[in-house]
């Protein structure tokens, strides 16, 4: 390209769709514009993005002039995800709801050769996962020197990338990279828990930490208190009553003492405190609850200890956590 | 997934939305306040937890209304 033709310069932004090994990217560039080099190709990427930083380092460029690189989705879609699936599939169909399980057996089994995704699963990773750490060295590369695959800020390949791994954490426990991969560290800083949309419309934040309230915002409690009590009327009563007492009552009382005396403030037996105890392992996940609620035997926490836990509070939730696991 | 860590009414000595059940859980994740989202499943969390300074998703599943 002839840039007398096309001249650019400080102040312009310039996206470079299909930038191949960069001579545009780099001439703009060179001329003090704002580039964005944009290629499916991870490998030529990487040589774009090292150019572009020994371009800056060698001070070719005019002070001000930024680029950035940022790969497209096939990487992710036929490399990342292809790569991923065969070592996560068992997991993912145990996840899977009853209901679509003949879909999933049909068309990943389709694709797969076998329906026996467990096994299918154990043999993949009796290779280990090297394969698909392998998969991540354009990653890798490009992390080592900058922080963000897009370049100082995160862009679509971070989202992209990102994404992979958040739909593999939330369906299985295999872990997937080691602690001294730059990738590993791109994860644990970028990819936090939660990047959330804040109420006053501030864009994207991201927290350190999410703090659940175990019994009502993840587990569904509610609906075990209105089925132990005869009906939701019964059992918001009683539930409400409880709440009331626990709003009021200061230094800790045990959990089951109150769920007696919001039952008998109400009127209602108190005994019903015993049937939740003996009802609790019917606990279920929000999410699961409402899939589950029109199916014949209602649902059940899924992860059924083998042994009763004790009633105190303490011990009833590190039940939960532990079986959560 | 598992939990880092889980606090208790009966570990912390007191029911929410008193402080120190929300204070015990950022002392255990060692978090600031402002970068520790809680997520609430019924009213009384929203002023409870964002009385200790983390901003607030309330999980309202079942149609609670706000508390007065």
């Amino acid at each position: 390209m002839d840039f007398r033709q096309f001249p650019v310069g400080p102040g312009d932004r310039v996206l470079d769709l299909g930038c191949g090994g960069g001579r545009h990217a780099f001439e703009v560039y060179r001329q003090g514009a704002d580039v964005v080099a944009f290629d499916a190709d991870h490998g030529e990427l990487c040589g774009v993005n090292g150019m572009t930083r020994a371009m800056r380092a060698a001070t070719e460029v005019p002070p001000g002039a930024h680029a950035g690189c940022v790969g497209g989705s096939g990487w992710v879609d036929t490399a990342v995800h292809v790569a991923l699936f065969p070592i996560v599939v068992g997991d993912l169909y145990d996840r899977v709801r009853q209901i679509d399980q003949p879909y999933f057996q049909e068309s990943r089994g389709k694709r797969l050769g076998t329906t026996d995704f467990a096994s299918f699963q154990a043999k993949a990773r009796e290779k280990g996962v090297a394969a698909f750490r392998a998969v991540l060295e354009p990653a890798r590369r490009i992390l080592r020197d900058q922080k963000f695959l897009a370049g100082e800020e995160p862009s679509y390949p971070d989202y992209a990338l990102a994404g992979a791994f958040l739909w593999a954490r939330i369906a299985s426990p295999q872990q997937l990279l080691e602690p001294d991969d730059p990738v590993h560290a791109w994860r644990r800083a970028h990819a936090r828990p939660v990047r959330w949309h804040g109420p006053q419309g501030e864009g994207c934040v991201t927290y350190d930490a999410v703090v659940f309230d175990l019994l009502t915002a993840l587990l569904d409690s509610w609906t075990l208190w209105n089925d132990v009590a005869g009906s939701p009327e019964d059992g918001m009563r009683w539930r409400r009553r409880y709440l009331e007492i626990t709003y009021g009552c200061g230094a800790y009382r045990p959990y089951e003492t109150l769920v007696r005396e919001a039952a008998r403030d109400v009127g209602l037996p108190e005994s019903l405190g015993e049937g939740l105890e003996r009802r609790w392992g019917e606990l279920c996940t929000l999410a699961r609850s409402a899939r589950c609620a029109d199916q014949a035997g209602g649902c059940r926490w899924p992860w059924r200890p083998t042994a009763r836990s004790g009633w105190a509070a303490k011990r009833r939730i590190a039940w939960a956590c532990r079986s959560r696991q | 997934m598992p939990f880092k860590t889980v606090i208790t009414a009966e570990s912390a000595g007191f029911y929410k939305p008193r402080p120190e059940p929300y204070r015990a859980v950022l002392t255990a994740l060692g978090t600031a306040p402002e970068r520790t989202l809680f997520v609430a499943g019924s009213a009384s969390d929203v002023p409870g937890a964002k009385g200790v300074g983390m901003p607030v998703y309330w999980h309202n599943r079942i149609g609670l209304p706000p508390r007065d």
